[in-house]
């Protein structure tokens, strides 16, 4: 899939859904511990994996292929959730092109040439093979929704 | 105030220590420790709540805990999950209820963070123990430095 310019989008869905999934996914949704960067270092995070089945997360696609306009198949879509402390290290994702959507908290996204400032309901698309790393958040939680597309 | 050493046997509790610290367990985010609102958050898990049983993981966890604790009411039943702090954090003194009641907090895990009475006791986090005290005795939570994650099931009962 050919995606070679960073896309940066901010406020990416209405600002009321924005709102809602920002409570849905802080207070409503289970957070399990396990996920990390890597397999081979850096802090275990909070995680969440997302039927893509389910309604909501199906208009959420839509949404995705809407902004994205080539086609794609989502490969995983879930929640990374991070406390302070909680580091990201650099990594490649395992798909194509990644979606990262910040739902609520702060701590930068980085490539190794770039920061991004975190911004709640901002949506970055990139092309996964880049090195990149959420940094954690000083206080408060930091939740990311990541759609790695093939 | 009372502290039971190897409240379970080790089968059962090893059980639940493997349930509660796997990758499986889920845990839901909450912003404040007690209604103080200047604590610190934590994770919580519900098991009993609002008068009924809140989690597929109420009889792995919870009944073998409840047939040595023997009840005669449920009040609530939660796990809470403190993360790994720089230094020690203490959440703010308070009751869990209002009415007369005991409050049994089962630790799950060994660290070095601690339950503190107001009367300045404290007790050790240490796996398997049973801290029984009644309603009316504040108490607060102190995070550990040591573990990562810092987990006990808290009881509210008759």
């Amino acid at each position: 899939m050919e995606y070679k310019h960073t896309e940066i989008i901010k406020d990416w869905l209405d600002k009321d859904l924005a709102n809602y999934l920002k409570t849905l996914y802080t207070y409503n949704f289970p957070h399990f511990y396990g996920h990390s960067s890597t397999k081979e270092k850096g802090a275990i995070f909070y995680s969440t994996y997302f039927d893509q089945k389910e309604n909501l997360n199906k208009f959420l696609i839509y949404k995705l292929k809407q902004t994205i306009k080539i086609p794609f198949t989502i490969k995983d879509m879930y929640l990374n959730i991070q406390h302070p402390g909680m580091e990201g290290e650099f990594h490649k994702d395992d798909c194509s092109l990644t979606a990262l959507y910040m739902v609520t908290g702060e701590g930068n996204f980085e490539f190794k040439d770039r920061k991004i400032v975190f911004k709640e309901n901002k949506l970055i698309i990139f092309d996964s093979s880049k090195l990149h790393r959420g940094r954690a958040p000083k206080k408060g939680i930091r939740i990311t929704l990541a759609f790695k597309l093939i | 105030m009372k502290q039971i050493k190897n409240f379970l046997d080790k089968e059962d509790f090893y059980k639940i220590k493997s349930i509660m610290f796997s990758n499986e367990f889920p845990w839901f985010f909450n912003e404040f420790q007690t209604t103080g609102k200047n604590d610190g958050f934590f994770m919580g898990h519900n098991f009993y709540h609002s008068h009924q049983k809140n989690s597929v993981y109420y009889n792995p966890i919870i009944e073998p805990i409840l047939k040595k604790l023997k009840p005669n009411m449920i009040s609530e039943i939660r796990a809470n999950l403190l993360f790994k702090t720089n230094k020690h954090i203490q959440s703010d003194f308070h009751l869990d209820k209002t009415f007369f009641c005991k409050t049994a907090i089962f630790y799950v895990n060994t660290n070095n963070g601690y339950t503190l009475l107001k009367d300045k006791t404290k007790i050790k986090a240490e796996e398997n123990k049973l801290l029984i005290i009644d309603s009316k005795t504040y108490h607060a939570a102190v995070t550990q430095t040591d573990v990562e994650r810092r987990v006990v099931i808290n009881f509210n009962y008759l």
